[in-house]
């Protein structure tokens, strides 16, 4: 039976789980795991003073119940399987290099933060800074895949250099800010200010938007590397429209006050309205 | 009998006044103010829920309540001392707790990208331009236009009619929402590039050749300036047009006790601003404070809805343990740093038979140790 | 007071002449004594090599300028995280690292003594705060002078006050000695980005040139007999064809004793803006026609660093090459600041020229008690380097090795693959590490192991590989306490604040007074450090 963690209660402070990870976990028995120390707010504690632990540790870990408090889950997990049966607080497969992190519910600021590899999937929202760097890093994020369901925070793949930030729903304020390159997607929009400072990434928006000053109008068009893009997005689990795959997108170069090898490309309404 | 005096009433610390009663000479409203809160405060010495106590009882009870927290918290600093500050970081390295320098300039912009700065007297002596980017100094910090000098040409933008706009030989009015695209488009236009006409090209395009006609200039900015992503984009563009000329930014802070305790923090953690310790050792707290379970408060208003140890010259409403301070700068010496970032030894005109918040700090740390 | 014995090591004490021999050394009260108790704690140093603590002549440690780099580099120093314990206060590391982890890193080092080598005289609370967490170590700073107004009136005047305001300046401060740092340039910067092209320009406003800054203030500190004689950035630093200007410098300080900083980044031959060559030859043979100058190496070392200075107009170039993070800050009266972080790397030319031009300054015969090792911490590279640097310098083989992966073309317009088999002995790294720096500082307790030195005592095992050796210093005692065993810190204390002071004519408050009420923003009266707190605990070297 697969290793399961249920939170017994809501823990009194932030917990930080990143020494649980499927790969730390394999072969271990759940009396074994439960004696595992992890930090809740100052003190350490042990596992199972906080969690029902079950199961015997495999390529997969499950953790269930209120996890709203419980930080750094999978961060820095370099391999397996790990799902959250609900929502789950902060740094959710930060710095994570491979594997595979499912949360059924939303994650809180900075979801997959510098990841490396692997793939975070949220199918609810996630806060700020999804996929984004630490503060003053100069590069973020530089492989994998997030891929967020429903909406995402404020600088969503800040400083991200490579890998992909899916977002079905709507991105916040700020996204793909200072990103050196990689692609931020957010089909239902991106908010204000995107791609300050972006040099070689690709920012999409399936909704209007106005731009920056320092981007330019460069055309109207039917990006095929795009539709492959949005494929994969529906590979992924995202549900997009079909008028995206095959109507007109326009394209505005930017950031022009970095190397303006950016973009940021904007579907066209009213290709959805005539389709 | 007037007693020299450096006045902490803002983030100025002017250090040319006299104090008579509570009157500053030169005058200052904001000092004054300043000034009689801290020189009538009274009150008990201490209280614990509202009720009279002694320190030392109070004290103990700070001890035990932080001896049992699971997430303790220090913040605050809006008049506390460089000395102060310091204490607060050791006992929340021995607690493993949280420290958050409250009114903290944001430190995002200055880590992406770094910035541009001067002491007053370099911009006294060289801007011959001053942008004040929507901020009231005149209400805020009454005597910065007059420690600037009067040889700048003021461009204020804001669209409010503020005392500080009143001042202005050039006023720019468009709305807040619209600062961001405004440096962006001052940016644009600096590098030549070009700029999706608007409403608002022509003023600044005006802004920009007033700029480019002087070797120095200065942007004075802060909260007003909404968020970090428009300090940094003002980071930016200072940092373009310091190509051709001297261009630097002076902050404002809200309060005055910030910049010093900001220092403190960094200085011991590496970090600035918000520095989580649980873990045993510095990181940069990034999300909210959200399951704090008590917190020490040290000369500023507490937070609702938390238990809270609060040291303070000032009352502090509904603190679970309150201690009275000596005020600093009146009856307490310390070390401030000015906005500029100078430090000054505060003097104590007035002594007075309080503890200071860090001699507090170091009490309940003692308490923890036994 | 603990008495310590220790016994059977190799002593390397260059300043008394001692190169390696075994005998024992005994430490009582703090100082180094002829002999001591039988109770007294025995460390039994069989087969180790036994130094005076480390000295540092010229790093940056503290100040407002450290800490705005620590800002600048949020992101560096999260991997390098330091657990609080019992014993020690926690931190973080990185190549600015947080004030205590400064202290307990140099101490595991094996050094006892750091020289913070540039405050602004207006900051000095803000530095003598920040020394004062900075554990373990014994710290003196020097006061930036070379582009003060107020000095630039007195100098124009040819006032007779001079001497008394600088003694006046590191009375009110706390100062150990007085930096220059690109005379006059710094000025020209922050009035019009501008630079100063020849000794003899004159800077804008004061009818001064950088040649009278620089002759009248080492003058002054030559004059006054302070401990430290005048330590001088040069102007240009970082400039090809800068090598002229540093000989020009030379020139004008003839005769009169002064410390070159970080030689190697004014070690350079071509034009301005051309490719760069070493001239470290030339300036060698000027050092050693020149009894009465030392420097400092400033080697840099391939890798990340930092560079953090008040020539603030060389960050705007570094700013400009990479377009990365930068800062800036000016400071009224007397100085700027500025911070960029670089990377050195291996491959490239110019940083491959650097990194054989500091190597050259080392190994092309100098006097060891005339080139002392610094990488201008953390200018060139982290202090954490110089074992890696003493291997260089000790280890032929090594050094080869290094070379062949560096840029060829680079290498091959120094002297280094002419057959430089120079390989450093353990005495003459005593000379560049401890014996020389303390000698040119003037601290006559340190930098020696003789009867009554500070008992300031680094113990090494006696390893083939130096940069382990230097890196892990099996014990590290300062004050007569022994503070690091293996890598451990057994004992945290604060270090000593090392002043500097001359006499001076308290009538001098009446010239300064008023030309401070011209320029600063900050009145004259409050501008002297009085808080006993900060400035203890002390010990003050006298003039002489
Ligand atoms: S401006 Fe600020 S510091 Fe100056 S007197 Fe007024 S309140 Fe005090
Ligand atoms: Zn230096």
């Amino acid at each position: 039976m697969t290793l399961t963690l249920t939170a017994l209660t809501s823990p009194p402070a932030r917990v930080d789980l990143s020494p649980l990870v499927p790969e730390t976990t394999r072969g271990r028995s759940a009396i074994e795991v439960a004696g595992t120390a992890i930090r809740c707010g100052r003190d350490r504690v042990g596992v199972g003073e906080l969690f029902a632990v079950s199961g015997y540790g495999t390529d997969e870990l499950v953790l269930r119940g209120e996890l709203g408090r419980i930080d750094r889950i999978g961060a820095g997990m370099r391999g397996g399987r790990l799902r959250v049966e609900g929502s789950c607080g902060d740094h959710v497969g930060a710095r994570m290099t491979g594997g595979e992190i499912v949360i059924d519910g939303d994650a809180g600021a900075f979801a997959g933060a510098e990841l490396r590899g692997g793939l975070v999937r949220i199918e609810g929202s996630a806060g700020a800074s999804a996929g984004a760097g630490y503060p003053g890093t100069r590069a973020g994020m530089s492989g994998g895949e997030i891929v967020i369901a429903g909406d995402a925070g404020q600088e969503a793949g800040a400083a991200m250099r490579r890998g992909l930030v899916a977002i079905g729903g709507r991105a916040g304020d700020g996204a793909g800010l200072r990103m050196l390159a990689g692609t931020v997607i957010a089909l239902r929009g991106v908010g204000a200010e995107a791609g300050m400072g972006n040099k070689r990434g690709s920012i999409v928006s399936g909704r209007p938007l106005r731009p920056l000053p320092g981007y330019a109008r460069a055309v109207r068009y039917r990006p095929p590397a795009l539709a492959l893009q949005l494929r994969r997005l529906r590979e992924l689990g995202l549900e997009v429209p079909d008028a995206m795959l095959t109507g007109a997108w326009t394209r505005w170069a930017g950031d022009r006050l970095e190397l303006s090898r950016g973009e940021i490309l904007i579907f066209d309404e009213e290709e959805v309205a005539a389709g | 009998m007037s007693e020299p005096l450096i006045c902490a009433g803002c983030g100025l610390l002017c250090d040319d006044v006299t104090a008579e009663g509570t009157a500053l000479t030169p005058e200052c409203a904001l000092g004054s103010r300043w000034l009689a809160a801290r020189r009538d405060a009274g009150g008990a010495a201490a209280s614990i829920d509202g009720a009279p106590a002694d320190v030392t009882a109070a004290l103990d009870r700070a001890v035990e309540l932080l001896g049992a927290a699971r997430r303790p918290l220090l913040h605050g600093f809006d008049g506390a001392t460089v000395e102060d500050a310091r204490a607060a970081v050791t006992l929340a390295d021995r607690l493993g707790a949280l420290v958050r320098v409250d009114r903290a300039p944001d430190p995002e912009a200055v880590a992406r990208r770094g910035s541009s700065t001067a002491t007053l007297g370099e911009i006294r002596d060289r801007a011959e331009v001053v942008v004040v980017w929507r901020e009231d100094p005149e209400v805020t910090h009454p005597r910065l236009l007059e420690r600037l000098g009067s040889g700048a040409t003021l461009v204020v933008v804001d669209d409010r009619d503020t005392a500080t706009a009143a001042r202005a030989d050039v006023r720019l009015r468009w709305a807040a929402g619209r600062d961001l695209e405004a440096i962006r488009s001052l940016h644009v236009l600096e590098r030549e590039l070009p700029l999706t006409e608007d409403d608002l090209a022509g003023e600044l395009r005006g802004l920009l050749d007033r700029l480019h006609a002087v070797p120095h200039a200065a942007f004075v900015h802060g909260p007003g300036l909404g968020g970090p992503r428009a300090a940094l984009a003002l980071y930016e563009l200072v940092r373009a047009l310091s190509d051709q000329r001297h261009v630097v930014t002076l902050g404002l802070p809200p309060v005055a006790g910030s910049a010093g305790a900001d220092a403190v923090l960094t200085w011991q953690t590496g970090y600035p601003a918000a520095v989580d310790l649980a873990s045993g050792h510095p990181e940069l707290a990034l999300a909210v404070d959200e399951g704090v379970d008590v917190a020490v408060c040290v000369e500023a208003p507490a937070r609702p809805g938390v238990t809270t140890i609060a040291l303070s010259a000032l009352p502090v409403a509904d603190a679970a343990v309150h201690i009275a301070t000596a005020p600093p700068g009146v009856a307490a010496p310390g070390t401030a740093h000015r906005l500029d970032e100078v430090p000054l030894a505060l003097a104590a005109p007035w002594p007075a038979d309080r503890p200071t918040a860090a001699q507090l700090l170091a009490r309940i740390g003692e308490g923890l140790a036994r | 007071m603990t008495e310590i014995r220790i016994t059977g090591g190799a002593i390397h004490d260059p300043a008394n002449e001692v190169d390696g021999e075994v005998r024992d050394l005994c430490l009582r009260d703090g100082r180094i004594v002829d002999d001591v108790g039988a109770q007294a704690r025995t460390i039994d140093a069989r087969g180790m090599v036994v130094m005076p603590g480390g000295v540092d002549i010229h790093a940056h440690i503290a100040g407002p300028k450290v800490t705005a780099a620590r800002r600048l580099l949020s992101d560096d120093r999260r991997d390098d995280p330091i657990d609080r314990t019992e014993l020690l206060r926690s931190g973080t590391g990185g190549l600015v690292p947080s004030t205590f982890a400064t202290g307990y890193r140099y101490s595991l080092l094996g050094y006892t003594t750091v020289v913070e080598a540039a405050a602004p005289p207006l900051a000095a609370r803000h530095v003598l705060a920040e020394l004062r967490d900075t554990p373990m170590i014994d710290k003196a700073f020097l006061i930036l002078m070379g582009n003060n107004q107020v000095l630039f009136e007195l100098i124009r005047d040819g006032s007779a006050h001079l001497r008394d305001a600088i003694a006046w300046w590191l009375q009110a401060t706390g100062g150990y000695g007085v930096k220059l740092v690109n005379p006059g340039g710094v000025e020209l910067f922050k009035q019009s980005n501008g630079v100063i092209e020849s000794l003899d320009d004159t800077i804008a406003g004061f009818a001064v040139t950088p040649r009278q800054v620089i002759e009248a203030i080492g003058s002054a500190v030559d004059g006054l007999g302070l401990p430290h004689p005048v330590h001088v950035h040069a102007n240009n630093l970082g400039v090809a064809g800068n090598a002229a200007t540093t000989l020009d410098t030379m020139r004008t300080l003839d005769g009169r004793q002064a410390h070159f900083a970080h030689l190697q980044f004014h070690s350079y031959g071509g034009e301005p803006g051309g490719p760069m060559r070493s001239r470290a030859p030339e300036l060698l043979e000027h050092l050693a026609a020149h009894p009465e100058f030392t420097v400092d190496v400033g080697q840099v070392m391939f890798g990340d660093a930092v560079t953090t200075t008040a020539d603030a107009h060389v960050s705007t170039v570094l700013r400009d090459l990479d377009g990365g993070k930068w800062l800036n800050h000016d400071t009224e009266v007397e100085t700027g600041c500025g911070i960029v972080p670089y990377t050195y790397q291996a491959g490239n030319y110019v940083h491959a020229l650097q990194w054989g031009i500091g190597l050259e300054l080392f190994l092309l015969g100098g006097d060891p008690w005339q080139v002392m090792l610094s990488t201008d911490h953390p200018n060139g590279g982290s202090f954490l380097s110089y074992p890696k640097l003493i291997r260089l310098l000790m280890d032929r083989g090594y050094r080869e090795d290094q070379l062949g992966r560096a840029n060829r073309r680079a290498i091959r317009r120094t002297a280094l693959l002419d057959d430089l088999d120079r390989e450093y002995t353990l005495n003459e790294i005593a000379i560049i590490t401890r014996a020389a720096p303390a000698r040119r500082l003037g601290l006559r307790d340190k930098g020696h192991l003789g009867v009554g030195a500070d008992a300031d005592v680094t113990i090494y095992h006696d390893r083939e590989d130096r940069e382990e050796m230097f890196s892990t210093p099996r014990y590290v005692i300062q004050g007569g306490e022994l503070l690091v065993e293996d890598g451990d810190l057994r004992r945290v204390q604060d270090g000593l604040l090392l002043s500097g002071r001359a006499p001076f004519d308290p009538a001098v408050a009446e010239v300064l007074e008023p030309l401070f009420g011209e320029r600063y923003t900050v009145a004259f009266d409050h501008y002297p450090v009085r808080d006993p707190a900060l400035r203890e605990p002390a010990r003050t070297v006298e003039a002489s």
